[in-house]
């Protein structure tokens, strides 16, 4: 099994636990499995680096999202 | 496999060939980089790959020769937003702001601060909105912070620290943890020393750990300056040796020269003014020799206050006249030409006193630039 296969879904399932839906989850997980591909050698645990990767992505896009929906209000 | 597993599976092994193949091209580059720079990219450079082993080769370069890892870095630079959209935008953007950060280091190396900000802020514009890219953004706050501190703005450089080593710590990128904790002591340095004590002693292990030699040996050269500074003669001498050794061994002139510029400094404050000169004269050879004209300049005053203790007038004084020449070639402020003179004209009347109030003033004036020097005596 490949590193994306092996990580692929667990990462989904973090974006899904801050309330993305699966599709922009699948696409923030995707994006950080790419992000890893420079990083994971000096990665000192890859499974826990990418899912740190994989909160801070979620959050800063729930953040985002929110931001977003503020002004299309206003 | 899925197309996004295939995807990742392809930029992989596309990317390490790509860095392979850049390599030998930045070899080449690596005796002239400022060469190119004008000139127009060819098609086969326009790769990831090229801009990363520029990357590597500015970062490699910087201790040796900031001018060259500038020049590399600019080329970097250059490069990155030629970046067709084979590559997805999360790696544009993630290869694009390390060209930008390894050029504001190169900056800050040659004490451009401000060009060093810059460089910093158009790295956090390509990261904007990539979300995957949380640790690239941790990673140009620890520069900021880092030019920050430089600059002393110790309160801004703290702030932007504590947030990077949270990133850091979530990700276990126990190397970049280590470098925040040097970085956490230097800033505590000045008006904490047993915060900047603890904080210097976590950097060593944890960078010991990592297997970081540069941050280990950094966090025993600022150990040392602190025993020093504390009248801790002989253990700031073990741990500048032990510095001195891992810097040796890493090539890292640079920092060797700033660490037996530390070792003078701090014989100079012991008032062991001829064990000093040797250390003294040699910091400021190396600075010459790399072009870093200031800190060239600043050795050669801490060396003249050492002369001027000793009495040695006739040295101290064609020591001044040397450095204010080197400043005048390099355009340096013409406040610090006048400071100089100042010591100068004292002749045999100069005193160490005024050679460290002149060094000061020269610290100050780097990051003031339009501090105008008064003698104490003239206040």
């Amino acid at each position: 099994m490949s590193l994306y296969e092996e990580h692929f879904e667990a990462l989904v399932a973090i974006g899904r636990g801050f309330g993305i839906g699966r599709r922009d989850a699948e696409t923030l997980a995707h994006a950080v499995l790419l992000s890893s591909i420079r990083r994971l050698d000096d990665a000192e645990d890859p499974a826990e680096w990418l899912r740190a990767a994989m909160r801070y992505a979620s959050s800063g896009y729930v953040a985002y999202r929110k931001t977003v929906q503020r002004q299309e209000r206003v | 496999m899925s197309r996004n597993d295939a995807e990742y599976d392809r930029l992989s092994r596309s990317l390490e060939e790509e860095v392979e193949a850049a390599r030998a091209v930045v070899a080449d580059l690596l005796q002239s980089p400022s060469a190119y720079l004008h000139r127009a990219v060819p098609i086969a450079w326009r790769t990831m790959g090229m801009v990363e082993a520029l990357g590597d080769a500015a970062r490699d370069t910087l201790e040796r020769d900031p001018e060259k890892s500038e020049s590399l870095a600019r080329f970097a630079t250059g490069i990155a937003p030629l970046l067709g959209a084979r590559y997805p935008s999360v790696l544009r953007a993630q290869c694009n702001a390390r060209a930008w950060k390894e050029l504001a280091n190169a900056y800050r190396y040659r004490g451009s601060h401000e060009a060093a900000l810059r460089a910093l802020d158009r790295a956090d514009a390509v990261l904007d909105e990539e979300f995957a890219l949380a640790e690239d953004r941790a990673i140009i706050d620890l520069a900021r912070a880092t030019t920050l501190r430089d600059m002393h703005r110790l309160a801004d450089a703290e702030a932007l620290l504590a947030s990077a080593a949270a990133v850091f710590h979530e990700h276990r990128s126990n190397a970049r943890v280590a470098q925040c904790e040097l970085l956490r002591g230097m800033i505590s340095h000045g008006a904490k020393p047993v915060e900047a004590r603890e904080a210097y002693r976590r950097a060593a292990a944890a960078a010991t750990a990592a297997g970081d030699a540069q941050t280990v040996a950094s966090a025993y050269s600022n150990l040392a300056v602190l025993d020093a500074e504390a009248g801790r003669t002989g253990a700031a001498l073990d741990h500048l040796q032990q510095a001195r050794a891992v810097f040796e061994e890493l090539q890292a002139y640079g920092e060797i020269c700033r660490t037996t510029w530390a070792v003078g400094f701090a014989l100079v404050r012991a008032g062991q003014y001829v064990q000093a000169i040797g250390p003294l004269a040699e910091a400021r050879r190396t600075f010459q020799k790399l072009g870093m004209t200031e800190e060239g300049g600043l050795a050669g005053i801490h060396l003249g206050e050492a002369y001027l203790a000793l009495r040695n007038y006739s040295e101290a004084q064609e020591l001044v006249s040397a450095i204010m020449a080197e400043f005048r070639q390099a355009g340096l402020n013409e406040r610090a030409l006048a400071a100089l003179r100042y010591l100068r004209e004292r002749g045999a009347k100069a005193t160490a006193k005024q050679a460290r109030e002149v060094a000061a003033y020269l610290e100050r004036l780097r990051r003031e630039p339009t501090l105008r020097f008064v003698p104490l005596n003239e206040r």
